[in-house]
């Protein structure tokens, strides 16, 4: 009898020790392994999003960096951007968050929010080496929350309308449409039996542009109420439906995210394709020999209207070293690193002096259709749109939700319209 | 015995102390970073009035009600022929079996592109068969992504029930069978009176394994259509997700998360009352 309680004290001990010390393991001491390394060595650490087949170049940042620090250790963490989100916060509770982050679109916005990230606007007007190393417009647009930056541009790809020559000779068609009349007239004309005449993305606001080209805005100014529910939104709606249910516009839109739509306008049965300036370098590697400049055309939206698709590194507010984090940051985007980035993705860095210099280089002029890509990506910036709002996954599912009950024929687009602006309205007002 | 202290200890600390704090995290507004504050009955009120919310609740509830029933009788069905005396019988039984130890992850993408409107088989299939003369859209439909969802998780679990029911079967003694064909009693007869009612312990584990998997199905959802199209597939473990790590609503998704697990143990009481309340008792004396 005794023994047996003997042991189950024993037992007792053990779990409270586990208990009481999980905190230790879990959190502390974690938070030992990112803030200090053995021999009073400094530990930073950064997440990306999703550019694992980055590596070697990352390895390249950390090298540079640590070269210049020599007493700061740089941990790396990649997730896919399904996982991003959730790892993140988790590691917020736990208190062991990355210190540089690496957040796609307007996302950030909720972490700014939240208090969880610092304000590097400070730092760039402060440093004088990045004083004037960003582009403006697209920090102004892409990186800003409540009237403070809270990013710098990691890459950018301004969505833009791709075409399929091909399928345009064919039905007669000889420039690309202006208007959201006759983007939907030429999805017309461009269908046939297996082939749809146009495709979107449909995540982070892809599909907006549809309407803001009938000039319906989202949100009020204030953005605290919505601001869509109109004739002209309704009329807009009711058209989508219509082409979907036709097959003018593919049904892939509203359901596919990323790869599907990619490797659909690859293969050839699609006639225009709104997306992503970065799908390019996507459909064009999806088996599609017959992707060239004669056979891809690019160009604006309607409206010249476009989404940033951007990514940005923001730092952990939390963070114990936030100048190392800093000086990190300002190690991946000098003119080194985005030189190398924009070689090897074509993608815009929001490095000025880099991205003009990549857009007269020698190697860009001979590929006619890349050039236009960057070309006509730079024609939009002063169209960008979607909203940077703290609510915005909250927001986006709302509406979108309506939105495919409507395209899918399941509520008339003004019941949609109604219960969407509902959903918002009580979202913004929480 | 000796060692019983541990076990209510390591249940505590992986059961009873998250669910209290679970408990406590829905009477408050949480988003992982912030204080939490203090809402009371806030969120129970936004549950009650959020569309959303009932729809995942229904599916979550046809999931259960529709899945779990049908896979029992494909299960019955499949092992009653793969209990009779065939050539090649064990061969059956395994491709049977073989979807159940695959991930579930793995089974979804499989299966969405069986489902693909375009290029899926099933659709070529059907096509050929002349069945259909227009492609269904499966996973893209709000009347057709709920019951092919359910289709893939019964396709999944029916195996692994056919193999407890064959157990079953298999432990029904021969001689209950000789005496009643010596009286004289049919096929049927011999099936509703000695199979059916000796197979109630196997048949009831498949139903509470049918109810753990409806409501934890979260992985397949999410792979096959991620609550799509609208909240058409929306589930309840899928919505507390999204609550939790994509709108960083801590306290809403407690919130439902107390409202499953009450509306679980209703379920499980039943369940328990059918069984003849004897649900996962062991008389040790017997």
């Amino acid at each position: 009898m005794r023994s047996k309680t003997k042991r189950n004290l024993l037992w007792v001990s053990a779990v409270l020790l586990i208990l009481l010390g999980s905190p230790v393991l879990w959190s502390g001491g974690q938070k030992e392994t990112a803030g200090k390394a053995a021999g009073g060595e400094k530990k930073i650490s950064i997440l990306t999003w999703n550019i694992s087949f980055y590596e070697k170049n990352i390895r390249g940042w950390i090298s540079d960096f640590e070269k210049d620090n020599p007493n700061t250790k740089v941990e790396w963490l990649d997730k896919k951007g399904s996982e991003w989100d959730t790892f993140f916060q988790t590691q917020l509770a736990s208190g062991n968050a990355p210190d540089v982050l690496d957040i796609q679109g307007p996302l950030f916005a909720k972490y700014a929010a939240m208090g969880a990230l610092l304000e590097v606007g400070q730092y760039i007007d402060k440093d004088a080496e990045t004083k004037d190393r960003y582009n403006k417009n697209i920090i102004k647009s892409a990186y800003t929350y409540n009237g403070k930056v809270y990013e710098v541009p990691f890459y950018f790809a301004p969505s833009v309308l791709y075409y399929n020559k091909i399928m345009f000779k064919n039905a007669g068609l000889k420039k690309i449409p202006e208007t959201f009349d006759e983007l939907m007239n030429y999805a017309g004309k461009l269908t046939k039996e297996e082939k749809s005449g146009f495709l979107t993305l449909n995540f982070d606001w892809y599909w907006w542009p549809l309407f803001r080209c009938n000039g319906v805005r989202l949100l009020t100014p204030d953005n605290r109420k919505a601001a869509f529910n109109t004739e002209v939104a309704v009329k807009t709606l009711e058209t989508l439906a219509e082409m979907t249910q036709k097959g003018a516009i593919a049904k892939i839109s509203w359901t596919a995210r990323w790869k599907v739509p990619n490797d659909a306008f690859g293969a050839g049965n699609i006639g225009m394709y709104y997306s992503n300036g970065s799908a390019y370098h996507n459909f064009a590697k999806s088996g599609a020999e017959w992707v060239s400049p004669d056979t891809v055309g690019v160009g604006s939206f309607p409206g010249r209207w476009t989404l940033p698709g951007s990514h940005g590194f923001a730092i952990n507010s939390a963070s114990k070293y936030p100048e190392k984090a800093w000086k990190l940051v300002k190690v991946i985007t000098d003119d080194k690193w985005s030189e190398v980035f924009i070689k090897r993705t074509n993608i815009f860095t929001g490095n000025n002096k880099i991205d003009n210099e990549f857009l007269k280089s020698p190697e860009l002029q001979k590929d006619q259709l890349k050039l236009d890509i960057l070309k006509t990506q730079l024609q939009n910036m002063d169209r960008l749109t979607g909203p940077t709002i703290a609510q915005d996954a909250r927001v986006k599912d709302a509406f979108y939700n309506e939105l495919q009950k409507a395209l899918f024929g399941e509520k008339t687009a003004k019941a949609a319209l109604n219960s969407a602006e509902k959903a918002i309205n009580s979202i913004l007002s929480e | 015995m000796e060692y019983d202290l541990p076990v209510p200890c390591v249940f505590a600390v992986y059961r009873i102390i998250p669910m209290f704090w679970n408990l406590l995290l829905s009477f408050k507004k949480w988003n992982f970073l912030s204080a939490n504050i203090w809402v009371g009955l806030k969120n129970y009120n936004m549950m009650i009035k959020d569309p959303v919310f009932w729809e995942s609740f229904r599916n979550t509830v046809i999931y259960f009600a529709a899945g779990s029933p049908t896979a029992i009788i494909f299960a019955i069905l499949m092992a009653l022929l793969v209990n009779q005396n065939i050539r090649g019988r064990n061969t059956y039984r395994s491709i049977i079996f073989l979807p159940y130890p695959l991930t579930t992850v793995a089974i979804g993408i499989i299966w969405k592109w069986l489902y693909n409107e375009k290029v899926g088989l099933i659709n070529y299939v059907l096509r050929s068969l002349g069945i259909i003369d227009k492609n269904i859209p499966f996973l893209d439909s709000f009347n057709w992504a709920l019951p092919s969802v359910i289709i893939t998780s019964i396709w999944q679990v029916v195996g692994f029930f056919m193999i407890i029911i064959l157990t079953g079967l298999q432990s029904i003694p021969e001689q209950l069978y000789e005496a009643a064909e010596l009286d004289g009693a049919s096929p049927r007869k011999r099936f509703y009176y000695i199979t059916l009612p000796l197979l109630k312990p196997s048949i009831f584990l498949c139903f509470i394994i049918g109810i753990i998997n409806s409501f934890t199905m979260f992985d397949l959802v999410y792979v096959m259509t991620n609550g799509g199209p609208g909240h058409s597939t929306e589930i309840l473990v899928s919505y507390i997700y999204k609550n939790a790590f994509t709108f960083s609503r801590i306290g809403y998704a407690a919130a439902i998360t107390v409202f499953l697990f009450l509306f679980l143990l209703f379920i499980t009481s039943i369940v328990n009352k059918f069984s003849g309340e004897e649900a996962g008792g062991v008389n040790y004396y017997e």
